[in-house]
């Protein structure tokens, strides 16, 4: 007897029949699907790219002709090419600035990831009061930049201020935290470890809590001492958090005006100048609207360097 | 008789193992003291860290230089709230704040969306387009934009939607 009905699951599997429908094969019923999906991709991808046109498409593009401009805060001026930038990386000033800027960027990622490590562990063991610990460690972070950079003013500002006083009670003299060049590098990058490591609190606790303890109990087993257990399982469980953490820090720090601005001002004798305090001063003191930008176009490329190989780093990360 | 098994590296206390096989936390005595050590180290770290904030509350509640007032004050608080304009700035923030969560997190969950899933390298790159666009000074750029007639023309379009002038 002829069969009229359809084929089994099996027999239509050895024809190379998708199960489907009748006659559709695997490949165009895949391609099908993957079109639908890129459809579907693509309506929930056009608000973002929409919005990041408007928002920094224009605002570069324009940012890109004062570049190559000798204007000024009222007019584009005339072209001059590269002239821009080669004069600011010419200038010694922004040498300094970048100088001051990779060490403010290095000392508030590194020092605010290790403040915040330590104490992540810290709060991740049984201790009374636990969790109100870890809200009042938030408030530095929580707390708006212009209210902190009063207080540490206060703290820091003059002989007669609290820390300064505490110092001369010790025997170890005055020091002018924001009037030595080399003391208000350090106050800025302290008080930046101090704004930022509940960030990076928050950021390794959550890696943390995903860990799973059996590992540790299998490595106590195994003889690991709690070095060997830090440096061989919770460090490389939390490396992806890591660098997604030190990738965001190094925006922040990079990009941050209000901790340096509020706190020195750049100075004393420019000694805290950072790059951006100086495209601030470049465009809005000095008027001179070209170089200005040309420093912040030369900061972004590197930035973005840097994102690219941050950013393999998490998906060669996340691939093992 | 309990017996310490396994004190595990990083969550304080031991577990123990009583006669009848019931596994209970124990609490040795080393266990305890570290528990407390610990607790010692985390309040010292939290009072340090908390300085410049109790200084915020100090001045807040101390008399200025031109007041007459003594000792505990809420003249500050009275001068914000009478003095000035702070419910409006109050308003303006929430209505910042509250929009712009809104529109991002109606713009960034559907995108997020197709970043953790899309497996292409269109998604891929825009990914890392996405991750490098903080890293524009935008600040700066966007000062430098309203300084000159650029931002204008986008103040002048969000304000009159019939405004049709172009960029310069």
């Amino acid at each position: 007897m002829t069969s009229t009905t359809a084929p089994s699951g099996l027999s239509r599997a050895r024809r190379g029949l998708a199960p489907g429908g009748p006659g559709a094969s695997p490949g165009k019923r895949k391609s099908k699907l993957s079109a639908q999906t890129t459809k579907t991709f693509f309506w929930l991808l056009l608000p973002s790219v929409v919005l990041l046109v408007l928002i920094h498409g224009y605002p570069l593009i324009h940012a890109a002709v004062q570049a190559t401009h000798d204007g000024d805060l009222l007019q584009t001026g005339n072209f001059v090419g590269g002239e821009n930038f080669a004069n600011v990386l010419s200038s010694p000033a922004f040498w300094r600035a970048a100088q001051f800027t990779l060490w403010f960027t290095i000392v508030g990622v590194f020092g605010s990831w290790l403040v915040g490590l330590g104490l992540a562990l810290l709060l991740r063991t049984k201790i009374p009061a636990g969790n109100t610990f870890k809200v009042l460690l938030l408030l530095p972070w929580v707390v708006p930049i212009v209210v902190s950079s009063t207080a540490w003013n206060w703290l820091v500002a003059t002989p007669d201020s609290l820390i300064p006083s505490i110092f001369r009670g010790l025997g170890l003299g005055t020091p002018l935290f924001l009037a030595d060049p080399t003391l208000a590098s350090i106050t800025v990058m302290v008080f930046k470890v101090w704004v930022s490591f509940p960030f990076m609190m928050m950021m390794i606790s959550a890696a943390l809590a995903s860990v799973d303890t059996t590992v540790y109990e299998a490595a106590s087993m195994d003889g690991a001492s709690r070095w060997q257990q830090f440096t061989q399982i919770t460090l490389p469980l939390i490396a992806r958090s890591t660098y997604i953490s030190w990738i965001l820090m190094t925006i922040f720090c990079v990009n941050d005006f209000p901790t340096i601005y509020l706190l020195t001002g750049g100075g004393p004798v420019s000694a805290t100048t950072s790059l951006v305090v100086l495209a601030y001063r470049t465009v809005f003191q000095d008027f001179a609207t070209g170089p200005g930008v040309a420093i912040a176009f030369l900061m972004t490329m590197t930035l973005v360097v840097i994102s690219v190989i941050l950013y393999r780093q998490i998906r060669k990360s996340s691939v093992e | 008789m309990s017996a310490v098994l396994h004190a595990h590296p990083e969550s304080g206390p031991a577990l123990g193992i009583s006669e009848t096989g019931k596994t209970r936390r124990v609490l040795s005595e080393a266990g305890m003291r570290g528990r407390w050590w610990r607790f010692v180290l985390i309040l010292a770290i939290t009072v340090i860290v908390l300085v410049p904030i109790m200084v915020t509350v100090v001045l807040a509640f101390t008399p200025g230089p031109n007041s007459t007032a003594t000792g505990f004050t809420f003249e500050n608080l009275a001068n914000v709230f009478n003095g000035t304009l702070a419910a409006t700035w109050l308003q303006n923030s929430l209505v910042t704040t509250l929009s712009t969560v809104v529109v991002s997190v109606a713009v960034a969950a559907p995108a997020g969306y197709v970043l953790s899933r899309g497996r292409s390298k269109a998604v891929s790159g825009y990914s890392l387009l996405l991750s490098c666009s903080p890293y524009r000074s935008s600040p700066r750029w966007f000062r430098c934009s309203s300084s000159s007639q650029g931002w204008d023309w986008w103040t002048t379009c969000w304000a009159s939607p019939s405004s049709t002038s172009v960029p310069p």
